[in-house]
């Protein structure tokens, strides 16, 4: 039997169908002609691997890695800063917001730092967090819960928005940890509480972390009753 | 989904010999790899996980290295074959490996676009010919003859250098 080339490739590839591959291997034996193309494609391979597999064993550039590197989008205020501090309560909002302000011009904090250390909700936003459904009406001036979700490691994060700051936070243990910030819709004096732009950057950035659908309404309220776990 | 970014940055230097053996030197094949990478974090939620991102990133390249020879045709390159060796950056290798680096740049860069792709996603990358002909959304029986056709014309330059 003729053995076109394209068979001859695919048994060096390993990819001949396992009917023919018997065949061809009985042919194998017999055929030094055979043999000789079969090792002219693995030298092929090889030669091939020879020259281009070097580059993995080469640093990879910064420009490239940098890409990936765990930062915030465009105009999303990074708290990485914040992960070098020992853990202390939430710092005052008017703090917060002054320093969300202050950084939104285009400043970011330099990233770096552990995950551990993030800074904890505490006061009215811890408690919004604890225990405000999404669906709760909102007030003029508190704090409004957005979406509860789970991120990609399982654990729940809720997307806020207040006067002073939106963003979102995640539950660790027994605390919030505030993973981003943005600045907050601002004291309103209406009852209807728009969401803001901050609100609108929270739920874009949670999104990114988001695996799967956000929680139901249900859902949210068993999990809430359920200590967040 | 700081799994995507971590995920893409395992693949990084696949990703990188990839773009080595489309294009023909180490720059262009990073300028690539950038390209694509930006792609991919704008098109993030097209990927879907749990499926396999080599070959979603590795059909981003691609495309992108397509459109890339699209403009370069246009721009009609000059460059001459003498001037290909003395791509900056590389490590001084001896004479005979600079020989033989530039032979196999040489020889691939000779390819048509079509088998070049070919045997980099299953020569080069290792990819089963299934996984290659999906990325490149052509029948086996294409697959087959542009990667036989490519190696034929690969082993008559190497053997002819």
């Amino acid at each position: 039997m003729e053995w076109d080339d394209e068979l001859v490739a695919a048994y060096a590839d390993g990819e001949l169908h396992s009917l023919i591959q018997d065949r061809f291997e009985e042919a194998l034996q017999r055929d030094d002609a055979l043999r000789a193309r079969v090792e002219r494609e693995k030298m092929l391979r090889a030669r091939l691997g020879g020259h281009f597999d070097p580059v993995l064993d080469e640093p990879v550039p910064d420009a490239l890695r940098g890409m990936l590197a765990p930062r915030p989008a465009a105009d999303v205020v990074s708290l990485d800063a914040h992960r070098r501090r020992p853990d202390r309560a939430w710092v005052p909002t008017a703090i917060a917001a002054s320093l969300v302000v202050g950084l939104f011009g285009g400043q970011y904090l330099a990233s770096g730092g552990g995950i551990s250390t993030l800074p904890a909700a505490g006061g009215d936003l811890a408690q919004a967090l604890d225990t405000q459904l999404a669906s709760a009406p909102a007030t003029a001036g508190a704090t409004r819960i957005g979406t509860t979700f789970r991120d990609g490691e399982g654990r729940l994060c809720r997307t806020f928005d207040g006067a002073d700051v939106a963003g979102f936070a995640c539950r660790d243990g027994r605390a919030w940890r505030i993973e981003m910030l943005a600045p907050g819709s601002g004291a309103q004096a209406s009852g209807y509480q728009q969401a803001s732009s901050g609100a609108m950057l929270a739920l874009q950035a949670a999104q990114e972390r988001m695996a799967g659908e956000p929680l139901g309404e249900e859902e949210e309220r068993r999990v809430r009753d359920a200590g967040w776990r | 989904m700081k799994a995507f970014e971590a995920e893409l940055a395992g693949l990084l230097p696949r990703l990188r010999r990839f773009g080595r053996a489309l294009a023909r030197d180490a720059a262009d094949a990073d300028d690539l790899v950038q390209t694509a990478l930006e792609r991919a974090l704008k098109a993030r939620a097209q990927w879907a996980p749990g499926t396999r991102l080599d070959s979603w990133m590795m059909r981003i390249m691609r495309n992108c290295w397509i459109d890339e020879t699209r403009s370069r045709t246009r721009r009609a390159r000059t460059l001459a074959p003498e001037e290909d060796g003395l791509a900056v950056g590389d490590p001084a290798p001896g004479p005979e490996q600079a020989a033989a680096m530039r032979d196999v740049d040489r020889a691939m860069a000779a390819l048509p676009e079509q088998q070049r792709e070919v045997i980099a996603l299953v020569l080069v990358e290792g990819l089963a010919y299934r996984e290659a002909a999906d990325i490149l959304d052509i029948p086996m029986g294409t697959l087959t003859s542009r990667l036989t056709r490519g190696r034929q014309a690969l082993v008559q330059m190497l053997e002819a250098a």
